[in-house]
């Protein structure tokens, strides 16, 4: 019976912890996209644009967002694992893409909270930042233009989409 | 006026004055560290040092701006931004660009 226990509780954490914590990751992952989808359903309208356009009597203003995307322990274990034998590590694509829908939606509300009528030359950066964590910090900055007037128009039909 | 376009709409560039940058590398304190420790151990956004990294941001940003301002400039034209990791822990900001003289086209 003791032995049993002494064998079994260390075994059950080693199992355990790990399986609890990518099930709560899961969960946090999902509720997370679906609130990105919300979020970016909510600003789809606005122009953005990774090229200069020129536009009179505008004001203009640099905008930023960023977000530090922790990649979790688990995952970056994985990445370990996958490298033996190399290909995509989907997992992890995942949550960098999040932390790019992240930054994307951020800058577009900062923009329409200020009053923009478009972001142009947006510019999308990655950096591993975390140190002894396993961390990636994605930034996006863009120039934002505020029309006086008539609405905007940046000649696009192709505008608003979230990076891919 | 800063932005990360080459040219500015509405205005002309009548003199460029050069290449001005500011950085900064900031260090979390401990505490932070270990909060976002435990948040990695499930993944997602770590707040803190997000937080972290906005605020050095607009420190760099500042000390471009001071530069131009010096250089007696009134817009700062096509801003870049890089990060990096320095030595455990601790993240440099780094903003560049060049610092003009703008004028409202007639």
């Amino acid at each position: 019976m003791e032995i049993l226990l002494a064998i079994g509780v260390p075994v059950l954490l080693m199992f355990g912890i790990p399986v609890v914590l990518s099930v709560a990751g899961v969960l946090i992952e999902n509720r997370h996209e679906r609130i990105l989808a919300e979020r970016e359903a909510a600003v789809a309208g606005f122009p953005v644009i990774s090229t200069t356009a020129e536009l009179d009597g505008a004001q203009v203003e640099l905008l930023s967002s960023s977000v530090v995307m922790g990649i979790g322990y688990l995952k970056n274990l994985f990445i370990g694992l996958r490298s033996v034998f190399g290909g995509e590590i989907a997992s992890v694509t995942r949550v960098m893409d999040r932390g790019r829908r992240e930054t994307y939606v951020r800058i577009v509300e900062e923009a329409e909270r200020r009053g923009g009528t478009a972001l142009v030359n947006v510019r999308f950066e990655t950096s591993d930042v975390g140190g002894q964590q396993p961390a990636a910090e994605i930034l996006c900055y863009a120039t934002m233009i505020r029309q006086h007037g008539e609405s905007n128009t940046l000649g696009h039909a192709d505008t608003a989409r979230r990076p891919r | 006026m800063i932005v990360n376009t080459e040219s500015i709409p509405g205005h002309d560039i009548v003199e460029t004055r050069g290449l001005v940058s500011g950085n900064t590398i900031r260090a979390k304190h401990l505490g932070r560290d270990i909060g976002a420790g435990l948040k990695n151990l499930v993944g997602g956004e770590l707040t803190g040092y997000t937080e972290l990294l906005n605020e050095s941001r607009a420190e760099a940003v500042q000390r471009m701006v001071s530069d131009a301002m010096v250089m007696n400039a009134n817009a700062i034209v096509n801003v870049r931004f890089t990060t990096s990791a320095i030595a455990g822990g601790a993240a440099e900001l780094y903003a560049y660009g060049t610092a003009v003289v703008a004028t409202p086209s007639a």
